[in-house]
């Protein structure tokens, strides 16, 4: 990224401590002192850092009697010129870090409130207000990120003398980290998934030995550092983060805890995915990841066992394995300071989709703990229909069209004015679904067309969010029952492999005993047919007089 | 500390605050305009970096006045001796 850096201090560009920041981004300092300028190298900038010492801005000497409106003024004017540059590059990235610290003198501040701190909470009414209108805005408050190590060994009252530097070098690489930090957020999205063990992770003690009574949580001691590590857990899931459970344990034990145990923070509601039992963790994980469709690189892992934690992280590279601290006490902290989850914006779309996970899973637990499958999707009334594609869907159709990856044959992407065109030549059809878990709204594209003896399928691809309701058989039988309208006995479907759709379309192949063909067969039995030049292209066909399976969790109409 | 730990260290700053100038093996005699980045700026650069390396920290005074390798090594004897 191009980043150019503007203060209201010299900020010693050539010193060591801005290594990080050099390291993957091409780094600018402004003139210091100058932030009001606009610099050449404006239009290439990806991303302006502004860092402001408002000792610099306020001449804190002349203020007298906690009010002085013209300094007031000066922050005025700051924020109007910050607002007036976001709004005119919105694709730029702003990050504006501030530093307030002043000299306390805390006997005259325990009777009045000192300036120093009106104007700096002034500042960041007005910062924030506009970082809620402006995406592209971030806030770094310079002194809560010091006040770890102390104001004394990040500022340095030497360098502002000698060269006008307010920090000191070792502050001045905490900033260049953190900013480094915030940069590397912009860039790549935040993890999703926080998995975590369970006994001597969640509470100390195992449950399975010790008994639900005598595991450690809640009362003061470890118990206590527990109950804290829970709390900043379920902060995460408030905001947004899917948890889940993978301990070797038995199922009904820690069920039984989290329903019972009156310390626990943590609930049973609150937990989207359950993988206890005795498999390998990894085996695990990767369960996960197919049956939420979500990358291994969005999983965090969470586990006390050292082992544990190194067969993950050999197994699986992608996901991010936290080594916690030896002392439980600091686990909150550690995954509160924990940098993978934090998302700058926390959209309703983010509530909603945790809840879409969470009726995946609940739908995959269920279906995989009921004794047979059929029954128990039957039982959850699921109701598919097909339907014309008319003017208020054909965004979506197209939008299926691009996205779907997984579940797709022939991924072919076509824009709305495609869809406008193919469905002067073609049957083109939408699915929509609905059960109890909710309105799955239009899940499904189906794109064929007619030719003298075969049912063509051009394109036949479903929404990944549904699998597992055999909702593809349904649509399969749908595209039969259009071939024995129109008097064609055979359908044909064009698969062209690729990385991700490779699996779910081989095994809907095998699954349907879908007969593969040869392309010099089919000109045999239909010769205008007119298909693409892919040489990996696969073809495959299938008779109407062909049962189909699984149909009766559609019910008798179907 | 012992001259050959000392100098080993000096240089270790000396390829810190300007990594992308050549440094001889003799340092003793080099000063303010020796290297080509080594000016008012990359003094105080090379200073900070000794400072780090040494974990001391100069007075105001000797900051101004340190211009050379062997004002540097002086003001470390100094205060090796407090």
């Amino acid at each position: 990224m191009n980043i150019e850096i503007k203060s209201t201090s010299y900020l010693i560009p050539n010193n060591s401590s801005w290594e990080n920041l050099h390291k993957d981004n091409k780094l600018k300092f402004a003139e210091y002192n100058n932030i009001f300028n606009n610099t050449k190298f404006n239009q290439k900038t990806e991303c302006e850092i502004f860092v402001l010492f408002l000792k610099d801005i306020i001449d804190y000497y002349k203020v007298l009697n906690n009010i002085n409106k013209s300094e007031i003024k000066k922050i005025k004017l700051i924020i109007n010129f910050i607002e007036k540059k976001i709004s005119t590059y919105k694709k730029k990235n702003f990050i504006i870090s501030i530093s307030s610290y002043y000299y306390f003198n805390h006997l005259n501040s325990s009777k009045n409130k000192p300036f120093e701190k009106e104007t700096e909470i002034f500042f960041y009414k007005e910062l924030y207000k506009l970082s809620k209108i402006y995406p592209n805005l971030y806030i770094l408050n310079i002194d809560d990120l010091f006040s770890f190590h102390g104001h004394k060994s990040c500022f340095d009252e030497r360098n502002y003398s000698l060269f006008r530097c307010r920090l000191s070098v070792f502050g001045l690489k905490l900033l260049s980290d953190k900013l480094s930090e915030i940069i590397l957020r912009i860039k790549i999205t935040n993890k999703k998934v926080l998995l975590l063990d369970c006994d001597n992770t969640l509470w100390g003690g195992v449950v399975g030995e010790d008994g639900i009574e005598k595991i450690k949580l809640g009362q003061d001691g470890i118990g206590l550092a527990f109950l804290e590590f829970q709390k900043a857990i379920k902060k995460l899931q408030e905001s947004g983060i899917i948890l889940g459970l993978v301990s070797k344990n038995n199922h009904e034990d820690v069920i039984n805890v989290l329903e019972k145990h009156k310390s626990m923070i943590l609930k049973k509601k609150d937990i989207s995915i359950f993988k206890i039992n005795w498999n390998q963790k990894s085996q695990n994980i990767r369960q996960i990841s197919k049956d939420l469709f979500l990358g291994l690189d969005s999983f965090v892992f969470w586990d006390d066992n050292p082992i544990e934690r190194n067969k993950i992280k050999n197994e699986i590279k992608e996901v991010d394995v936290i080594e916690p601290e030896k002392d439980v006490s600091y686990w909150s902290k550690q995954l509160l300071e924990y940098n993978g989850f934090s998302k700058f914006e926390i959209t309703k779309e983010d509530y909603a989709k945790t809840k879409q996970y969470k009726s995946r899973s609940v739908f995959i637990e269920k279906k995989e703990s009921s004794k047979s499958e059929i029954s128990y999707l039957k039982k959850i009334k699921i109701k598919a229909e097909l339907k014309n594609i008319g003017t208020d869907s054909i965004d979506r159709a197209s939008q299926l069209s691009q996205k779907t990856n997984q579940f797709n044959f022939s991924t072919k992407r076509y824009k709305i004015a495609d869809i406008k065109n193919l469905k002067k030549t073609h049957f083109c059809f939408l699915a929509k679904l609905s059960d109890i878990y909710g309105d799955h709204g239009l899940v499904s594209l189906i794109i064929l067309k007619k030719y003298r003896k075969i049912l063509y399928v051009d394109s036949f691809l479903m929404s990944c969010r549904i699998m597992g309701r055999y909702l593809e058989n349904w649509l399969l039988d749908q595209i039969k029952k259009i071939a024995i309208k129109n008097n064609i006995k055979n359908i044909l479907f064009e698969f062209i492999p690729n990385k991700k759709n490779k699996e779910l379309i081989t095994n809907f192949i095998k699954f349907n005993d879908l007969a593969k063909i040869k392309k010099k067969d089919l000109f045999k039995i239909e010769k205008k047919l007119n298909l693409n030049n892919n040489k990996y292209t696969e073809y495959y066909i299938i008779n109407t007089k062909q049962k189909i399976k699984n149909l009766e969790i559609y019910g008798k109409k179907n | 500390m012992e001259k050959k730990i000392k100098f080993k260290k000096i240089k270790k700053a000396l390829k810190k605050a300007f990594p992308r100038s050549k440094i001889n093996k003799n340092i003793i005699n080099l000063k303010i305009g020796s290297l080509k980045k080594w000016d008012s700026l990359g003094n105080l650069d090379l200073i900070l970096e000794i400072e780090k390396e040494f974990k001391i920290k100069f007075t105001i005074d000797e900051m101004t006045n340190i211009k050379s390798i062997d004002e540097i090594e002086k003001a470390l004897k100094k205060r090796e001796k407090k």
